[in-house]
């Protein structure tokens, strides 16, 4: 029994129901799979998400963006209140977390939805309601950023009201909740909300100059531009006079103000103000050439003899129609549209018989090994000879492995190395590589060998020049030390003391390089 | 007609079926390009050979070479899926096209005009999408009509709703944008072009700017656009170029902003 007309009755039913379904994905987030498998027990993830919304909610009004990272520290901190013996990484894991589930990230188009039924004159029919919590979308410099959509605002952040997509109420509970619970600078406030204005305008000039330069028609100065210009101008002048009189009221404060914070914060504030100044200036410019700019296309443009055309007009006999259709009927135009506009492809494979019989021979001519992308021929080309020879190495090895623990200066490695080893020829170049393996050695301390208590060797500086035919620099010394295990209890790390190195000295290799 | 002709008339065809080729760097193409404007009958071998693979001749131009468009049969014709696999993103990537070739030839004259380059940025295509959008929507909801699609059927939702609806960006765990974003499914229309030779992107603006060729103007003007046109009329929807949503197109010229436009007083003079 109905007491009013159905569907107006229904009509509400449906209106609640959009609202009770913006709170499930909250409320979902405590019953959630990934807060048992995580073992984050202790936190109430429900009223986290609530503490981001209303973070979002509070940082960003009209054109200012927050971006994620700034609400996840939000909202670690809240976490930090549910659950003061949680890591600082785990609390970031949950904001993270959260953040995702209310932007919802698994979805392609980020939209939760619930079906909910309607009656209207056609009958009863249950619809997809799709509704967003966080949305991103890019600032002025087209990062990623967060806002909160009007559904949320509206059903998390203000109180169960019937109609979720007003865009009025969203407004005055953001302010509302700014008033009772931020407590702002205003002045930086301000200035701040005033450049952001700044930039709106400038990019909407900018806008206009671009749309202008393709189609003085495309703009109505009477209409749009004008007031627009005007509001501008208007805001520029205001905003200019203030910031002036602000500037002189900073530098009047910072005179007489002892308190360090107090002072930082009008030194920032005098920044700000700074900058909004440039940018104010900036703006005038702008407003100064547009007037000129759409003179000069109009004469371009207008009046020049009209052309006889009898073309399409892509936006209104296109783009405004198909975007009314569902999708559904408007892949067939479109798909259409786009195959003509690309024209055709050409074909990967003409004939396939001879595809087919390349395939064959292939396979017949090199049965066992895969093709080759590069010629041997190319790979000789392009290899390098190794500079040292394998015997080479060895004995550079060797000769390293020999170290006392007493210690032995680089020159006498050197003279070493140059010693022919019986039944050798002559090989160049291994005092070389020995040159270069100290050199290694005395960058590269051999830290966890000698923090597992093996025996390494070390290259130290201990203040003697390298005289030398072939290298300059510092004679380093060269030692095998074994250091006590890390674990091992007090002493020094070294069995032996170390000379204290010096800075490092000039690099060992200098008068020849190879 | 030798034998010799035969192999510049479908010489002429592979040229132009094979990407990044222009007369301008091809020797070869540019001769077969100045026998087509100079020798009738060999224009005429052309459109036959073009003929043969289901292939119209839309135009000839020494920049850009043979234009050719598909026709329904033609085997070569690109398919929509390869371009966009997603299912959900293919609606609004067909969209971005019709959209960056709305930005980029915003008049109809601009589609005659031989000399005239458009200019487009993934940016400003996704606004310009997102204004329309914006607009349906207002109209939408002062007219209090539901727009939710029924349960089981998302493709009776509307196109703008779902363009709507999509993040502009975002990002990933990467620190990239979601492949799904809109501006990069725009980005990605911008890049096909690119691939196929229908614009180039002007380096180093920082804005990533991109220009378009004759060829694009070419192919949206002489069939695209006609196609598309077909298509909407088969559904029962035709429009004259009118300027009556807002935007002005056939007004007289505006008045000119000479007194009552922007006096400007330097106004950080006080």
């Amino acid at each position: 029994m109905f007491f009013e007309e159905p569907i107006a009755a229904y009509e509400s039913l449906t209106a609640r129901m959009k609202a009770l379904a913006v709170v499930r994905p909250v409320v979902g987030l405590d019953s959630s799979k990934a807060k048992t498998e995580r073992g984050w027990h202790g936190y109430r993830l429900a009223e986290l998400a609530l503490a981001a919304v209303d973070f979002v909610a509070l940082s960003s009004d009209m054109g200012t963006m927050v971006r994620q990272d700034a609400v996840v520290r939000e909202v670690a901190r809240y976490a930090a209140l549910q659950m003061p013996e949680g890591t600082e990484s785990e609390r970031e894991a949950v904001g993270t977390w959260i953040i995702e589930r209310l932007i919802n990230v698994e979805e392609r188009d980020r939209a939760f939805r619930q079906p909910i039924g309607t009656l209207n004159e056609e009958g009863f029919s249950v619809r997809d309601f799709p509704f967003q919590i966080l949305r991103e979308v890019p600032d002025e410099v087209g990062r990623a950023a967060l806002v909160v959509t009007e559904a949320a605002i509206n059903v998390l952040l203000h109180a169960i009201d019937i109609d979720v997509a007003s865009a009025q109420i969203a407004a005055e509970a953001r302010l509302t909740a700014m008033l009772k619970r931020a407590r702002i600078e205003d002045a930086l406030q301000a200035a701040l909300h005033a450049r952001r204005q700044s930039l709106r305008y400038a990019k909407q000039l900018t806008d206009w100059r671009a749309a202008m330069q393709r189609s003085v028609r495309a703009i109505s100065w009477t209409e749009q531009v004008d007031e627009e210009v005007e509001l501008a101008l208007d805001h520029v002048k205001a905003r200019s006079d203030a910031e002036t009189a602000m500037q002189q009221r900073v530098g009047e404060l910072l005179e007489i103000t002892e308190d360090e914070r107090k002072r930082q914060q009008l030194i920032d504030l005098g920044a700000v103000l700074a900058d909004c100044l440039n940018r104010h200036a900036g703006l005038t410019v702008l407003l100064m050439q547009l007037g000129p700019e759409f003179r000069r296309q109009q004469d371009r443009q207008v009046f020049v003899i009209p052309a006889l055309h009898t073309r399409v007009h892509l936006e209104d006999q296109l783009l405004r129609p198909v975007l009314e259709l569902p999708i559904d009927s408007a892949d067939g135009p479109l798909a259409a549209f786009t195959r003509a506009a690309f024209g055709p492809r050409r074909p990967h494979v003409l004939y396939l018989p001879d595809f087919f019989a390349a395939l064959c021979r292939i396979t017949e001519n090199q049965p066992l090994e895969p093709a080759a992308v590069q010629t041997d021929h190319e790979w000789d080309e392009s290899a390098d000879e190794p500079l040292f020879t394998p015997e080479q190495e060895q004995d550079a090895a060797g000769i390293l492995a020999g170290v006392p623990a007493a210690g032995v200066h680089l020159s006498t490695l050197l003279r070493q190395a140059r010693l022919n080893p019986p039944g050798v020829s002559q090989r160049w170049g291994t005092d070389h590589l020995v040159a270069l393996r100290v050199q290694e050695l005395f960058r590269n301390i051999p830290v966890s060998q000698l923090a597992e208590g093996k025996e390494a060797v070390v290259a130290i500086d201990d203040g003697a020049e390298l005289d030398d035919p072939r290298f300059g620099g510092s004679d380093f010394l060269v030692l095998s030390v074994r250091a006590e295990p890390v674990n091992a209890v007090g002493g020094s790390p070294a069995a032996r003391p170390i000379p204290s190195p010096r800075q490092p000295g000039a690099p060992v290799l200098a008068k020849d390089q190879v | 007609m030798t034998n010799d002709d035969v192999a510049d008339a479908t010489r002429m065809i592979a040229m132009a079926l094979g990407r990044g080729r222009v007369p301008a760097r091809s020797s070869e193409y540019a001769r077969l390009v100045q026998r087509y404007q100079r020798d009738p009958s060999y224009a005429h071998m052309v459109h036959m050979a073009a003929k043969g693979f289901d292939l119209t001749v839309l135009g000839v131009d020494h920049r850009s070479g043979l234009i050719l468009g598909t026709t329904a049969e033609s085997s070569l014709s690109l398919s929509v899926t390869e371009l966009v696999p997603a299912p959900l993103d293919r609606p609004l990537y067909l969209l971005a096209q019709l959209a960056i070739a709305t930005l980029a030839f915003p008049r109809p004259q601009d589609l005659d005009d031989d000399e005239f380059v458009g200019r487009v940025t993934a940016s400003a295509v996704d606004d310009y999408v997102r204004e329309h959008a914006l607009a349906i929507e207002q109209r939408i909801t002062a007219a209090g009509e539901d727009q939710d699609p029924p349960t089981g059927q998302p493709g009776l939702e509307a196109l703008w709703r779902a363009y709507l609806r999509r993040s502009a960006t975002g990002r990933t765990k990467g620190d990239n944008t979601p492949f799904a974003a809109s501006r990069k499914i725009v980005e990605r229309a911008l890049k096909h072009l690119v691939e196929y030779g229908f614009m180039h992107k002007v380096p180093g603006d920082g804005v990533g700017t991109y220009v378009t060729h004759v060829k694009y103007r070419v192919q949206i003007r002489e069939l695209a656009a006609g196609e598309m046109l077909g298509e909407l009329a088969a559904l029962g929807i035709s429009r004259l170029p009118s300027g009556d949503l807002g935007r002005t197109t056939d007004e007289p010229a505006p008045p000119t902003p000479g007194a009552s436009g922007p006096t400007l007083t330097p106004p950080l003079a006080d």
